[in-house]
């Protein structure tokens, strides 16, 4: 899998990369997002943090194509994504992977399943190898042993890190995470932030978490992105955001214990 | 104040606005046909749970609708009719050609639709519902699956193969139930003078063919309304509740006029 990692950047001469331009979203009269524009580069682990329902998870949906924008334009590895077919969407999907907020599993299938589909649909293995590199993706996230368990006997914690392994058994270039700590114990939020650490480091993906937690920021990520009222309030990374001058920005982190 | 003025307005808005998505969904879904050998284990497991898994339910209510209606049709003959007393035993045969016609041409395709309205539909609208508040959908889409290839067309096409198949064993058991309840309630009545009757009436085949034409229908309008409830769905558990309610309530209207609709174009 290293391997596979490490010709795919070097065929991609590190370029490729997320690029958002005047991104405006709302819903009826409600603007989530405002002349927002951005870029990430490959290999980066990027934060995205702010209030609860400032539309952190909206702005993830649309890099995978999942919502469309009012106008603006967002380009993955150079490429308008804007508006295109679902065929051309699918594509650029390929490198993308999710995941979400409570792991979205789907219910009627076992865990193995659920990890193993992304490779029946994107791969051409046969199945003894999508059960191999499956299994090697449960092992990657600690849930050896828990192949046949419906996704209905996981814990919440069980849960994300399935999510996690679904979403890198397809080999991806770029890793979503919605939210991947909430709800979970101290415990197994440092567990999971040290999984989300491991996977960007070995795997050399390109990473952006949606999070409201500073514990995940500065445990795993390089560069953080504050967001609130529509717009980037801060850029940098994060041990230079007790230096910011907006006042919200020292708020949350005085409130969350990080100031 | 401005709000109740704006009311009807809105209402307007957002029904016009569900009907472009409603036949857009529809739409899709049958323009995803093509996709059917990429989907064909969901095409059977679908088949399997709209038809197999629905035949005890259905053999169950055609028994009985079809024992009501032998009965009722017996009741109505036991009464004073004003028929001779010695024509009594020529006009008895009549009763199994109206019964027949009876449970073929209405009672076989409706209550089954009815039946499944509750079973399938309400099923449909929370599963995919309930997929769709818990990010499933967006999961499927973001592996690259179509939604609607994966989960819309393979039920709206399994509805469409099962329902008349649905509709035939419903027609064989209710006929059977007519047959028990008539012969058993009115004692002049034989199982012979029955099937008499059910010979007599030359429209039979023709009637069976227009209870399962409805039956195609009836499957089509429950299967498509509750895809598009469910895919829609918004609201967390309430969402699905509501969405589910309403399948339901839509399915058992719609049924009701498409059978006045249909049986003015095909009788």
């Amino acid at each position: 899998m290293y391997i596979n990692c490490c010709i795919r950047l070097y065929f991609s001469g590190y370029t490729i990369m997320i690029k958002i331009q005047n991104l405006y979203k709302s819903f009826g009269d409600r603007v989530i997002l405002k002349n927002l524009s951005f870029s990430i580069k490959s290999g980066e682990c990027v934060s995205i943090i702010g209030k609860s329902g400032i539309g952190k998870s909206i702005l993830l949906k649309h890099l995978i194509g999942l919502m469309q924008p009012d106008s603006g334009e967002i380009y993955v590895n150079d490429k308008l994504i804007n508006d295109l077919t679902f065929k051309e969407l699918q594509k650029v999907r390929n490198k993308i992977s999710m995941v979400f907020q409570f792991g979205a599993l789907f219910d009627f299938m076992n865990v193995i399943d659920n990890v193993s589909l992304p490779l029946k649909k994107l791969t051409n293995f046969s199945d003894k190898e999508i059960e191999e590199y499956a299994k090697q993706s449960l092992t990657e996230v600690g849930l050896e042993g828990a192949e046949l368990m419906m996704p209905s006997e996981l814990s919440g914690g069980m849960r994300k890190r399935a999510g996690i392994a679904r979403a890198i058994s397809a080999n991806p270039e770029y890793i979503l995470y919605d939210e991947p700590t909430t709800g979970l114990d101290p415990i197994m939020t440092h567990s999971i932030n040290n999984l989300i650490k491991k996977i960007h480091n070995e795997e050399k993906l390109t990473s952006i978490i949606v999070t409201h937690e500073m514990k995940t920021v500065q445990n795993v990520s390089d560069r953080v992105l504050f967001l609130d009222d529509g717009a980037i309030k801060y850029d940098g990374p994060p041990s230079g955001m007790h230096k910011s001058k907006d006042k919200t920005v020292l708020q949350f982190l005085e409130v969350s214990g990080s100031l | 104040m401005v709000k109740f003025f704006k009311y009807p307005f809105d209402l307007f808005y957002s029904s016009v606005e569900g009907l472009g998505k409603f036949f857009t969904l529809i739409s899709l879904s049958i323009k995803a046909i093509v996709d059917w050998r990429e989907n064909l284990s969901n095409i059977l497991d679908q088949i399997i749970i709209i038809g197999i898994k629905s035949l005890p339910i259905v053999i169950f209510t055609s028994l009985f609708s079809g024992m009501v209606a032998g009965m009722q049709a017996t009741y109505q003959f036991d009464i004073d009719t004003g028929i001779p007393t010695n024509l009594i035993g020529q006009t008895l045969k009549y009763l199994g050609s109206v019964i027949g016609t009876s449970v073929l041409l209405e009672l076989s395709p409706m209550v089954t639709a009815l039946v499944m309205t509750g079973k399938i539909g309400a099923t449909i609208t929370a599963e995919i519902g309930t997929m769709r508040i818990t990010e499933q959908i967006d999961a499927l889409e973001s592996i690259s699956f179509n939604p609607i290839s994966y989960l819309i067309m393979p039920r709206v096409v399994a509805s469409l193969i099962m329902f008349p198949y649905l509709v035939i064993v419903g027609d064989i058991f209710g006929l059977i139930g007519g047959l028990v309840a008539s012969t058993s309630s009115y004692e002049p009545l034989t199982a012979s003078m029955f099937f008499d009757g059910l010979k007599m009436n030359t429209n039979l085949v023709n009637d069976c063919i227009v209870g399962i034409i409805k039956g195609l229908f009836f499957g089509f309008a429950i299967t498509s309304i509750a895809c598009y409830k469910g895919y829609y769905t918004e609201g967390g558990a309430e969402g699905v509740g509501k969405a589910t309610t309403y399948t339901v309530v839509a399915s058992c209207i719609s049924i009701v006029v498409l059978d006045y609709i249909l049986a003015a174009i095909l009788l």
